[in-house]
């Protein structure tokens, strides 16, 4: 008995211990973003020589959202005209975006649609001829499969991918591949801003997730030269890059991640660009969002249990670089972590071996406990959104909590089948995240559109 | 009675957090998506497209005349509709000016509203101007104050000791004597002081260069050297004179250039740039630090748009050629 309880200790020690680096990881973030001189991206370069791009949008059953993002991207080419002003979709958005048609090549991805997908866009196609669609009824199902064709297809030198659901802006393709100057940017990843804010709870949670998420997160690690991660959306590529190092792993649900971590050890830099920002819309029920966190996690973890020996023994990286990276890696990891701290507790609590916690100790263990409450802490989040200039949604923090017993729960569930990947060799399953949209662009976009209250205080934060 | 009260007590304690958020949920005071300008694109001369868009929807159906009327424009102003008109010296104009002409202006005046002139323009000496559009050409004399921004379609030419506000921006070449104080630039080209920079431009005879880059240690590079790939320098650089780059540049530190060196690619680092005179660079130059252009360096060709966009400052000597735009959040000085 005497040796299971100091295996529980210890561990409940190493739980602290886990949950200290990761609070004053945060904290620095948040202090960096606070006090600190920020790097800025490169959006002011302004260059007639522009690079040409293809533009993937992989889709599976998105006659919902599929017109939208090509009306905005097709604005890019002919940004004179007012494309698809009735019921616009997301292939409206891209036909809208501000980038030259001749440099301009626009793929959407059908990846085994059984509804309307196909036909919307053949309708595109039709209209525009730097929209070419690819429809895939055969062989490997899922985003990074479908990735992996279209690239082979994709004429141009930078890859840009949008999710179906995400709403470009008309800048956006430029913000994007302007980045590429730089000779050492392999990917780039932009913001991602929820849409759908207004639906309930959850949706103004994730909000505030991912405020935190980027606004802090990914721009203190852009501005300390860490690793700021490609998300998969809203974010580019060097085709011939990635295509060099094999494309996609189609056993990996989390592409992007793995792509962020190939990139790294293979000497390339993985940088964010705040202004490059896109609303998406995020997930307005429980279930959906537990189904995502599940796969996010599994799919992180894959990349954890692939990549960390190679991460730890490549010569290209940095040491600040691999002790970030090490954290990233296993930030899906922590959960599950907690969470047996948790009943390593209770269960120290009820044998009444909770002594090891008095004092200032027991001021750590309760502060480290509080720490990891979501991928964000909450003080991230709240910078976050202070530096957004939209104060009144930091109300809703507490609600954080919920969020995070879900995370929690579903994160350890997704780390479990990461490992039962391993072990067995089996292959995960692409699953499509549900999408709940209904009605045209301009009634699901913010009503003012040229005088939010935030956008004077945005545009002073690079 | 007394559990009951705790168990109130307790409840009350557990629900305290939540209840501003409560409060934000019924009020949804702060539930709008955060904003995003859907319709944004960059464009240097955005601040002008954007004033006469607005000035001349607003301003239908006006006539010429000498009283001064009403407009609405974000806010009610005041606004004067005029042939070609010539401020006297020392006068101070506290109105919007619409001038269908040209507009000359005697030393010491003040424009403290936005005029646009569908003519030329001729700012006398140390005049305090807020925002002036021209379609003609325009001069601006010495030791001029612009207060936001000015933009004309012709040339500008800008005398000494001026200070250019945030932006000044010309639909063609940009011409700045010494001692100027700016924030952006954008002409084709921007050319400084009163010598022109005579360097020959060179011609990108070779195969474009693919993706790879070389990471290196090395602190120098010596004179006449080429390098034929993108190149990134880990430390503090210093390139020799009458080197060669195929390719892109970039350091984690500073970058020192010699003189008369040519680089095809683009040139980027975490600390300062400085250019050697007549050195060419054909593609942007990016700093997170500052930027100095010595005397007669030229960047990008023309017709083709480049930046020079140092974060912390950007000071320029004369003879400097730049073919597109130049941005600082700090200081951007011409000496």
């Amino acid at each position: 008995m005497e040796v299971v309880i100091l295996i529980l200790k210890i561990y409940l020690v190493f739980t602290i211990c886990v949950m200290l680096i990761y609070l004053l990881r945060h904290f620095a973030f948040t202090l960096n973003r606070l006090f600190f001189e920020q790097r800025i991206y490169y959006q002011d370069i302004i260059d007639s020589e522009i690079r040409s791009i293809t533009v993937l949008i992989p889709m599976h059953n998105e006659e919902k959202v599929a017109g939208q993002i090509l009306d905005l991207l097709v604005e890019s080419a002919y940004p004179n005209e007012n494309v698809g002003k009735d019921g616009r979709k997301i292939l409206d958005l891209l036909v809208d975006a501000d980038y030259p048609h001749d440099k301009l090549e626009i793929i959407p991805i059908n990846d085994f649609s059984s509804d309307e997908t196909r036909i919307i866009l053949e309708n595109y196609a039709n209209k525009y001829p730097f929209i070419k669609p690819i429809h895939r009824y055969d062989g490997e199902r899922g985003k990074p499969a479908a990735l992996n064709e279209a690239m082979k297809h994709a004429k141009g030198d930078i890859i840009v991918v949008f999710d179906a659901d995400y709403l470009p802006p008309k800048g956006i393709l430029k913000d994007i591949a302007v980045s590429f100057n730089d000779p050492e940017v392999g990917a780039v990843m932009g913001r991602v801003v929820p849409v759908n804010t207004k639906a309930n709870l959850l949706t103004r949670l994730l909000d505030l997730e991912r405020t935190g998420g980027y606004q802090v997160d990914q721009q203190a690690r852009y501005n300390l030269k860490l690793i700021p991660q490609y998300g998969g959306t809203v974010g580019g590529f060097r085709k011939d890059v990635v295509m060099s190092l094999g494309s996609f792993d189609t056993r990996i649900l989390a592409e992007d991640t793995e792509l962020t971590f190939r990139l790294l050890i293979n000497g390339w830099k993985v940088i964010y660009a705040n202004r490059a920002e896109c609303y998406e819309e995020a997930p307005e029920t429980w279930d959906v969002r537990a189904r995502q966190i599940t796969r996010w996690s599994r799919g992180h973890n894959q990349v954890m249990l692939n990549y960390l020996w190679p991460l730890l023994f490549s010569s290209r990286i940095s040491r600040i670089e691999k002790i970030d990276g090490i954290l990233v890696l296993f930030v899906y990891t922590v959960p599950i972590i907690l969470l047996i701290g948790i009943f390593d507790s209770l269960a120290l609590f009820f044998l009444g071996e909770m002594q090891i916690i008095a004092g200032m100790a027991a001021f750590i263990f309760v502060g480290a406990y509080n720490t990891f409450g979501n991928f964000a802490p909450f003080y991230q989040i709240g910078i976050g959104a202070l530096l957004d200039g939209s104060t009144n949604r930091i109300l809703l923090l507490p609600f954080l909590l919920f969020n995070y017993f879900l995370n929690t729960w579903y994160i350890s569930i997704g780390f479990v089948e990461a490992i039962v990947d391993k072990i067995t060799g089996r292959s995960a399953k692409w699953k499509k995240t549900k999408r709940f949209r209904s009605g045209d662009i301009d009634t699901i976009l913010p009503s003012d559109r040229t005088s939010h209250a935030s956008s004077s205080k945005k545009a002073e934060i690079k | 009675m007394t559990i009951l009260i705790v168990f109130i007590f307790f409840i009350l304690l557990l629900i305290l957090p939540f209840l501003p958020g409560i409060a934000e949920r019924v009020r949804k005071d702060d539930a709008d998506p955060l904003f995003i300008h859907m319709d944004y694109v960059r464009d240097p001369r955005y601040f002008a497209k954007s004033f006469k868009r607005i000035l001349l929807q607003a301003t239908i159906g006006f006539t010429m005349g000498p009283e001064i009327r009403d407009v609405q424009l974000s806010k009610k102003e005041k606004i004067q509709f005029t042939e070609s008109l010539i401020v006297p010296a020392d006068r101070e104009i506290d109105y919007l000016l619409y001038i269908h002409g040209s507009l000359v202006t005697g030393d010491h005046a003040q424009i403290i509203k936005e005029a646009y002139v569908t003519g030329d323009v001729s700012i006398g000496v140390n005049n305090i101007i807020r925002v002036l559009v021209a379609e003609g050409k325009m001069v601006i004399a010495n030791g001029t104050k612009i207060e936001r921004w000015l933009d004309a379609e012709g040339t500008i030419t800008v005398e000494e000791n001026c200070n250019l506000g945030i932006c000044t921006s010309s639909g063609n070449k940009l011409y700045i004597d010494q001692n100027c104080l700016f924030r952006r630039l954008y002409g084709m080209p921007i050319i400084t002081g009163n010598e022109l920079a005579v360097v020959a431009l060179p011609k990108a005879d070779f195969p474009p260069l693919t993706s790879a880059f070389v990471r290196t240690k090395d602190r120098e590079i010596p004179a006449g050297t080429v390098i034929d790939k993108h190149i990134v320098f880990t430390k503090d650089v210093k390139i020799g004179r009458n080197a060669v780059f195929m390719g892109d540049v970039k350091s984690y530190g500073n970058v020192v250039i010699e003189e008369n060196v040519i680089i095809y690619g683009s040139v980027f680092a975490d600390g300062d740039i400085r250019l050697g005179s007549r050195t060419i660079v054909l593609g942007n130059i990016f700093s997170q630090g500052s930027i100095f252009l010595s005397a007669r360096a030229k960047i990008s060709r023309p017709n083709v748009l480049k930046s020079v966009i140092g974060k912390k400052g950007v000071n320029i000597e004369k003879g400097v050629i730049i073919y597109g735009y130049v941005a600082t959040e700090g200081q951007g000085m011409t000496i």
